[in-house]
């Protein structure tokens, strides 16, 4: 068995819990216009191939440094069965943590199956109404709401993601509804709002202007009267 | 006085760019260098012509030590007959006895490079002041340091216990942003508790202080009375370094047939010539300039003959193991292997030379990393990757780690980490116990935004650079030497660690 990888960062702050190496899967079954690594979509002669062994030893070599691994992309769950033979083997030989990074495009037996076989999920939902959704990454975003909730019962959803892109999923109503889907769901899941930022994004989108503070604040304290400390907030100052 | 020495001399005492106390010691070393240089072996002379050996521009007669790290603690419990100061009873006498003693400190920079261990200094004292006065006084301290002794070379202590000195400390230099003194915190995940911990790397990814030291492995190669100073040097408390040399790795590999040829015989030369010019500048300052008869740091037993040492030196790594091999280290099994061999009969090599003095390392040289001078050109720090080479940053401390084990007076890497460190503490905390129990000796986290930088081995701020480059006046000497680092070292090029291209999908 063998993993298609587009790449591996050793170390990373912000994907997960802790101090984890993220694993960049390659292929994805959503062709989002904000794609930020639209290189990692499709199948591609650049992507190195690990067996489980192969990947092991990498991580292992850095356990010292590192709370976990966290399986991004592209999109992790088209490779769950490599996956799901990797946690195995890292809870057998080590005390790592697996987390997935996933947009929860994924059939809800799946999900369960890798529900049971992580320790942790960040899901994307990229847009609450289904026209939105669409628009933004021409799929339909019923199965990602299934497994969100699957997530948050199982007590391992860690967060859900939203990137804010301006003019596509920032209307008031539509935020509106998106936090109160949240509100509603099992447990204290948390929501992360992320501004849109125009860097690896290819196409007309890479000319879009990264995400205006002002209203990035405003709709970070609207999401905060709904949803209190739930709401994670992420602000960098790229904008040098 | 020939008359070249005439014009220098003239130039100096007719600069405009010059304040009054830096005209007066450039007339000191110029007064030094009229004399010949200490007495050496034509070896020795025509290595430092190659450039393979070099004495750090310290001066042709050595009259102080390099660093000197006074035990200020002692100081604080006798008090001294020569600046006639009671021992202090309260914070108050404390502090001003400090600043008292910090001005008759002498180095080869003409300021401290040791201003204690303020937590063990200062903490016995805390409970005759309100926190209020606490704070105050911290913050006195701290500016009085900052204006009084301005060189990014002066270096406080702290750790590995939590204080409230130690944290007011943290507090005070991350609210004032300024550059001096440098801060070491000495980290023991045993000792040091993880919230203090997380205090000081939440300072450090703001304004680069304090760094990391790894207690363990000092204390357990200098024991627990051992001091951070300058850049990056460790020394026992009571002790400091006489003179510091160093051996360019980069020149000896190009004077070299082939790797046998520079194990064997070309840096083996290397090493004896600097031995030999470290233990004759040595010699000249105890035994002919007299410094510990004369210094009443040594009468008071304030310094101890007996606690310092040498510190023989290595840079150029990375381009040696280049040059020898063809491969970059960081990048190949290969060349690792080969720095780490290289960097082992290193100091089985200048272990095993004549010392003299060296009773702060147990008879032996004290074997350090150095981390470059202005003036360096095309040649990386001690045994540093060269910026903009790094691996990933977990590869890169596993090697670091060990390199480092055999730099008993220090040796040190730099690891940027990306803005988002900032967001994610407990994640910082654990690469650095990683880093720890990896042997990685000190260690300083820098974060992409910080308005600091570190230089080769000291810290200035980027605000700084770009005043001196428009050609402001500036009161720090070592924002000097850092501007002037900054252009030959390609320091800028320093790869961020955690870059994470995945902001969202």
């Amino acid at each position: 068995m063998e993993a298609s990888v587009n790449r591996i960062i050793q170390s990373s702050l912000v994907d997960g819990p802790g101090s984890r190496t993220v694993i960049f899967m390659q292929g994805c079954n959503m062709s989002c216009l904000y794609c930020h690594n639209p290189e990692t979509q499709n199948a591609s002669p650049k992507a190195k191939h690990y067996s489980l062994e192969e990947l092991f030893d990498l991580i292992e070599k850095h356990q010292d440094f590192i709370e976990g691994v966290t399986f991004s992309g592209g999109e992790c769950t088209l490779q769950h069965e490599f996956i799901i033979a990797f946690y195995k083997l890292l809870h057998e030989r080590t005390k790592l943590t697996l987390f997935l990074d996933t947009n929860g495009l994924v059939s809800s037996d799946i999900m369960i199956d890798l529900i049971n076989h992580s320790d942790g999920l960040m899901i994307d939902l990229k847009a609450f109404s289904q026209d939105c959704h669409r628009a933004l990454t021409y799929t339909d975003n019923s199965a990602v709401k299934e497994n969100i909730r699957l997530a948050a019962q199982s007590g391992k959803l860690h967060e859900v993601r939203l990137t804010l892109v301006e003019d596509f999923n920032d209307d008031p109503d539509e935020l509106s509804a998106y936090f109160d889907f949240v509100l509603a769901l099992p447990g204290d899941t948390r929501l992360k709002i992320i501004p849109y930022s125009p860097f690896g994004v290819k196409g007309s989108f890479g000319h879009k202007r990264a995400y205006p503070k002002e209203k990035y604040d405003l709709l970070v304290a609207m999401g905060q009267r709904i949803l209190k400390d739930r709401v994670l907030k992420v602000w960098y100052n790229w904008r040098k | 006085m020939n008359s070249n020495d005439d014009i220098k001399i003239e130039e100096i005492i007719n600069s405009d760019k010059l304040q009054y106390h830096e005209k007066r010691a450039n007339l000191a070393r110029e007064a030094e260098n009229l004399l010949s240089y200490v007495d050496v072996s034509d070896q020795v002379k025509s290595a430092m012509k190659s450039g393979i050996l070099h004495d750090m521009n310290e001066g042709n007669r050595p009259y102080r030590p390099r660093y000197i790290l006074p035990d200020y603690k002692k100081f604080l419990e006798q008090g001294s007959a020569y600046l006639n100061i009671e021992p202090p009873k309260d914070f108050y006498e404390a502090v001003n006895a400090l600043l008292i003693l910090y001005r008759y400190v002498p180095s080869i920079t003409g300021y401290p490079v040791y201003v204690g261990q303020i937590d063990d200094c200062l903490e016995p004292f805390a409970d005759t002041v309100t926190p209020i006065e606490l704070e105050k006084l911290m913050r006195m301290l701290l500016i009085n340091i900052d204006r009084t002794l301005p060189s990014a070379f002066v270096h406080m202590n702290i750790g590995p216990k939590e204080t409230r000195v130690g944290r007011l400390v943290i507090q005070l230099e991350r609210e004032l942003k300024k550059t001096i003194p440098n801060v070491s915190l000495k980290y023991d995940p045993d000792i040091t508790p993880d919230d203090f911990a997380k205090y000081a790397i939440e300072s450090a990814l703001d304004v680069i202080k304090p760094y990391f030291v790894n207690h363990r492995l000092m204390s357990s190669q200098l024991g627990d009375d051992y001091g951070v100073v300058s850049c990056y040097n460790t020394l026992r408390i009571g002790g400091g370094a006489h003179t510091l040399c160093r051996i360019n790795l980069k020149e000896i590999s190009k004077s070299a047939e082939n790797y046998n040829d520079f194990k064997e015989n070309k840096l083996k030369d290397a090493v004896i010539a600097l031995a030999e010019l470290t233990n004759a500048k040595t010699k000249y300052l105890v035994e002919k300039s007299r410094f510990f008869e004369s210094s009443f740091l040594a009468n008071e037993g304030i310094i101890d003959l007996e606690k310092f040492t040498t510190m023989p030196a290595v840079y150029g790594l990375y381009e040696c193991v280049e040059i020898l091999s063809g491969e970059k280290m960081g990048h190949s099994e290969m060349a690792n292997s080969m720095a780490e061999e290289i960097v082992k009969l290193f100091y089985d090599y200048i272990k095993s030379e004549p010392a003299v003095y060296c009773g702060g390392t147990e008879g032996k040289h004290g074997v350090h990393a150095q981390s470059n001078i202005d003036t360096d050109v095309d040649v990386t720090p001690g045994v540093r990757i060269k910026y903009g080479e790094e691996p990933g940053v977990f590869d890169h401390m596993l090697l670091s780690s060990k390199l480092h084990k055999y730099f008993d007076t220090g040796c040190s890497d730099i690891y940027v980490f990306e803005e988002t460190a900032k967001g994610n503490i407990d994640g910082m905390l654990e690469i650095i116990k990683g880093a720890i129990k990896n042997g990685i000796r000190i260690l300083s986290v820098n974060c992409e935004s910080s308005e600091f930088i570190r230089i080769t081995g000291y810290l200035v701020k980027k605000k700084d650079i770009e005043r001196y480059f428009n050609g402001g006046l500036l009161r720090e000497d070592s924002v000097v030497l850092g501007a002037e680092s900054l252009m030959p070292g390609h320091l800028l090029d320093r790869k961020v660690k955690g870059l994470n291209g995945s902001v969202s999908k």
